[in-house]
């Protein structure tokens, strides 16, 4: 811990940096050391993500109450397996009642706060206190943490002040009941069943570093599939290292349910990508074939090792290869169409530039996210030439730019051939496709994917494998945004998609609070924005549709791709058809297959 | 330039008062600033504008006969036209008021000419040409021609081919406009009654009013009067063309059926309602993003348009969300059209304008709409009002799109963004759709709906084709 600790600041910092609210993917070269995800540091976003960045602090310091933690959870853990089960059971029962509990004091914290700057220091302090006392609290008890012992846990959430705030206003639940059933049918599996994680609602045996990427996935600080893999990974390999097997279990038996709850609670945060799954996989059957014998110390470090070796293998170094082969495919003179923001679609094109090809870039972009604002400022950073349309330009584009190639980067490429990609990328390689088809050009549509994205799954559409963003992120219709000179590094895009998670996070009591509400810690660099906003919200028309009934507002994460609009895809194994999928797979469909 | 009486950004109400207090020649040029600056845009009030403006041409233009009428129109219809050739709108209303001034004409001379001789017959063939691009002449040769010099108002010489443009009976004689004019007598009006009913009465019969009748067969004709009634018509023709076009919606719409749509518009959340009124469905609407958002977003909420200006149509003030018709409305942004499309059963899209092949031009994503139903195989419904049925052919599809504020897409705080992006941000306003993609077509004509393949005959039967090329 002290070593990833140390090793933060400089290289994992540094590199990881997400200038706004995006994630970079770490460089082959200093990608052994990007051990230290858990903080990174967003200088983008300036002090707005102090909030961000104090989480993993309070984690950090209420990290040492984590090693007796574990201990004692290993200490419990002497028992019988039926009893540890039992235990466990106990445990995800107290976790809920927690949550439960805490649901209310969550949707009253911004009530509370009394508009002014604070808010976004007092999210993180109120989960704070509950956190580290509870740890310090705990410590003792825990030894008689038998069953009976940690059904207790509820009561001890519900400590004074958190009881104090339930009791101090009941209103905003209600309002928040009245929200709750706004589902779209077609939809309702995909909405979460229960309350996004949160760092209050987090149980004990949550790490610190997960903790922090639960938040950080949640509110899409860490988004898109390799980062949110290598974060993942990162913050796992932090796990492992704190931890100590309890004596008298072997570890690759124990630390596997210690993860679960980890995994459990990332999912929570946000549904696990395919990367995420494949890899999270691939970790569990390794720490399972540890052998029992091994000494604890070398287990932890060969499963380190194994972890820095499978992101550099495959990511880091999948990249290098993807990018090199991808960049090859690109000629002088090509005009080449991409689609919101994909790490791997970018450092393809920044090393083309690199490499003397004279092409230029059409980003096309799309609300809420407006995740191609960010690439297209990078790739103006990088010198390329870069042209940025929104998608429903996209006929106009296509049309009248002659564009010669389609890049699309992937969450996941499926085994039936399709792509599932950010929300909008069919609608980009259908219209490559279909815009070229009566100019007897072919415009080949390239999926650049690493194989950690191939998943044997195969979806015939784009209902069923999805995830749902927040919508109220597509109430935001307040145009032209006003800039303030401190939300230059970070305007529009990040603005837009912060400002999507800052409804999440006060979507509850928007109504009743709105002030406060939409100035919660999710909101980062938008306090200074937010008059503006609500003067614009005044007229927009769409902010009270949780209140119309029969409106409903659906924002969908992915869509998928047919296979009859890809043309290649291109993973460090080589290019392949898009139906070859299921060959990278394997025979299982599975990762091992070419683990 | 007439001075705009409003403190407030002039709009179609400005215009209208312009036109009842200022001569015409400044309301023309108001109206031509109007359309240049896209204070009045949009294919409706286009079209409310340019009839109101043609009546008023009409109206003033007095002691005219037909040709002079004929060639006042097409003046002031020109300039129209060339401030703003991107709305196809004004050139169908220029041609459709041409249209109501040449049957006007040729029912004063079926019912004056009596026992008149066709002479003139080899030089009507080039009437059309003529009498567009050399009026003052053929207006001097024609009371020689037909002898009736005492009452120049009848001579109209396009008339002949006034059946020639009705396809059902006369299309056999395109191009010996001749013929029609060798019959032309009283007992070949009485002998030939349903070549006239269906020629000459039909434009009105499609206003849904009653036919005029024959005032011009006595002596004394007038052709003004009629031509006010029939340009009246047309406007209240395009105030009822949304309700007309609904009353389609019960044939096209099953319960329980998920309907996508895009953009905002007014048309299609009459169709839409009028279904609803009767059946209960589901409507994934599409926003259509830098453009029209927030249009749709009050569409659906009901709240009233902060950025639509006071002056909405007669029709167009009051509009009810879906949602209170008992629908669910399901908003989503427009890049996720293709993901739901595979849900959805029908997709009901407004046209900006509607060509006479079939082809569309719509807000722009529309193109990616109607191509993602093609993928999924869902039948795609175009509401098209007589008005927005244009006669031309998409030789050059890519001047009718127009380019909005690129503010939009890039707002201009955004220095980095803005200044490196090359060759600037383009916002286009309109997609071209080649046709082919779309079903069917509804429209407020008799065959309310039309499929792709017979469009093409009921964009001509609107216009004269004499007016074809103004």
């Amino acid at each position: 811990m002290a070593d990833s600790n140390s090793s933060d600041p400089s290289a994992g910092g540094a590199s990881l940096n997400p200038t706004a609210a995006s994630f970079t993917m770490p460089s082959a070269s200093d990608s052994n050391l990007t051990n230290g995800h858990a903080q990174p540091a967003p200088n983008g976003e300036g002090q707005s993500k102090v909030t961000v960045n104090s989480q993993p602090r309070t984690a950090e310091s209420a990290g040492k109450a984590t090693d007796p933690n574990v201990a004692e959870a290993g200490a419990g853990a002497k028992l019988t397996g039926a009893q540890l089960k039992k235990q466990k059971a106990a445990e995800k029962a107290a976790r809920r009642a927690e949550k439960v509990a805490e649901k209310g004091a969550q949707a009253q914290v911004p009530a509370q706060t009394q508009g002014g700057p604070g808010p976004s220091g007092t999210k993180v302090e109120i989960p704070r206190r509950p956190s580290t006392t509870k740890r310090e609290s705990d410590s003792v008890p825990q030894l008689r943490r038998t069953p009976s012992g940690s059904r207790t846990l509820p009561i001890r959430v519900g400590s004074q002040q958190q009881q104090q705030q339930q009791t101090l206003n009941s209103a905003p639940p209600e309002k928040e009941k009245h929200h709750e059933p706004k589902k779209v049918g077609m939809f309702s599996h995909l909405y979460p069943k229960e309350k996004r994680a949160t760092l209050a609602g987090a149980g004990r045996e949550i790490h610190p570093a997960v903790l922090a990427l639960g938040l950080q996935l949640r509110d899409y600080v860490i988004c898109g599939g390799n980062a949110r893999c290598v974060a993942t990974l990162l913050a796992f390999k932090k796990v492992i290292q704190t931890y100590t097997t309890p004596s008298g279990v072997a570890l690759s038996r124990h630390l596997l349910t210690h993860l679960n709850h980890q995994i459990a609670y990332l999912r929570n945060a946000r549904p696990l990508s395919t990367s995420q799954g494949n890899s999270i996989r691939w970790l569990k059957n390794l720490i399972s074939t540890q052998p029992v014998e091994a000494a604890d110390s070398e287990a932890k470090q060969s499963l380190c090792e194994a972890i820095d070796l499978y992101i550099r293998e495959r990511i880091t170094l999948a990249d290098e290869v993807i990018a090199r082969e991808a960049t090859e495919r690109i000629e002088d003179g090509d005009v080449i169409l991409t689609y919101a923001k994909s790490s791997i679609v970018e450092k393809t094109l920044i090393n083309a530039h690199r490499q003397g090809k004279k092409f230029k870039v059409i980003v096309v972009d799309s609300r809420p996210m407006f995740e191609g604002k960010n690439h297209a400022r990078s790739l103006i950073r990088a010198g390329l030439r870069v042209q940025y349309a929104l998608l429903t330009a996209i006929a106009d584009i296509v049309d009248q730019e002659a564009v010669t190639k389609c890049f699309l980067g992937a969450s996941a490429m499926l085994g039936n051939g399709k792509l599932l990609s950010r929300v909008g990328s069919a609608m980009v390689a259908m219209m490559a496709k279909e815009c070229s088809k009566n100019k007897s050009r072919n415009v080949p549509v390239i999926v650049l994917c690493e194989t950690v994205k191939f998943s044997a799954k195969a979806v015939l559409d784009s209902i069923i494998l999805n995830e749902l963003g927040d919508a109220d992120a597509l109430v935001d219709s307040a145009q032209p945004e006003v800039f303030s000179s401190t939300n230059l590094s970070g305007p529009g895009a990040a603005a837009a998609a912060s400002k999507g998670s800052s409804k999440k996070s006060g979507s509850k009591d928007k109504d009743t609070t709105g002030k406060a509400g939409s100035k919660k810690p999710g909101g980062k660099d938008k306090d200074d924005d937010d008059p503006d906003d609500k003067g614009d919200f005044s007229n927009a028309g769409l902010e009270a549709w949780q209140d119309q009934p029969g409106l409903f507002l659906l924002n969908i994460m992915y869509d998928v791709t047919p296979a009859d609009y890809l043309d290649l895809v291109i993973c460090e194994l080589g290019s392949l058809p898009p139906e070859a999928v299921p060959v990278v797979n394997g025979v299982h469909g599975d990762d091992q297959a070419i683990a | 330039m007439a001075p705009s009486t409003a403190s407030l950004t002039p709009g179609l109400t400005t215009f209208q008062k312009v036109l009842s207090t200022e001569p015409l020649d400044s309301s023309i040029a108001f109206l031509v600033s109007l359309l240049k600056r896209r204070q009045i845009k949009g294919s409706k009030r286009c079209a409310v504008a340019t009839t109101l403006l043609l009546l008023r041409t009409v109206e003033l233009t007095k002691q005219a006969d037909s040709e002079r009428l004929i060639q006042r129109v097409s003046e002031v219809g020109k300039k129209l036209i060339n401030a703003a050739p991107h709305e196809p709108a004004v050139g169908n209303i220029v041609r459709r008021v041409l249209g109501i001034i040449r049957d006007e004409d040729e029912d004063d001379q079926a019912g004056t000419r009596t026992g008149d001789d066709g002479t003139p017959t080899s030089e009507a063939g080039s009437d059309s040409v003529a009498s567009l691009e050399q009026p003052q002449s053929r207006g001097g040769m024609h009371p020689i021609a037909n002898g009736l010099s005492a009452r120049p108002d009848a001579s109209a010489s396009p008339s002949p081919q006034r059946g020639t443009s009705r396809p059902p009976l006369m299309s056999s004689h395109t191009g010996v406009p001749g013929g029609p004019r060798a019959v032309t007598s009283m007992f070949s009006i009485i002998s030939h009654p349903t070549m006239r009913s269906s020629g000459v009465d039909s434009p009105t019969h499609r206003s849904g009013s009653g036919t005029p009748q024959m005032t011009a067969s006595g002596i004394l004709s007038n052709l003004r009067p009629e031509v006010i009634k029939g340009v009246k018509e047309i406007i209240d023709e395009i105030n009822a063309a949304d309700d007309e076009i609904s009353a389609a919606a019960l044939e096209q719409i099953h319960p329980q059926e998920t309907i996508i749509t895009y953009s905002s518009s007014l048309t299609v959340q009459r169709f839409l309602l009028k279904a609803a009124s009767k059946r209960k469905f589901t409507v994934v609407h599409a926003e259509s993003y830098p453009n029209n958002h927030l249009k749709t977003h009050a569409l659906l909420t009901g709240t009233h348009d902060p950025t639509e200006d006071e002056d909405s149509l007669p029709n167009d003030s009051f509009s009810k969300p879906l949602t209170s018709a008992g629908i669910s409305v399901i908003m989503i942004p427009d890049s996720a059209v293709f993901a739901v499309m595979s849900r959805a059963t029908k997709v009901v899209l407004d046209a900006h304008a509607v060509l006479t092949d079939g082809s569309l031009v719509a807000a722009s994503g529309s193109k990616a709409v109607i191509k993602a139903a093609r993928f999924h195989r869902v039948p795609v419904l175009v509401v098209a009002p007589t008005y927005k049925l244009s006669p031309s052919y998409p030789y050059d599809p890519y001047k009718m799109i127009e380019y909005g504020d690129a503010g939009k897409v890039v707002p201009f705080q955004d220095s980095e963004l803005r200044m490196g992006v090359e060759t600037g941000v383009r916002n286009p306003l309109y997609d071209f759709v080649e046709a082919g993609d779309v079903d069917l077509f509804v429209t407020n004509q008799v065959p309310a709906v039309v499929s792709a393949g017979y469009l093409y005959r009921v964009v001509r039967e609107q216009y004269h084709d004499e007016d074809l090329q103004l």
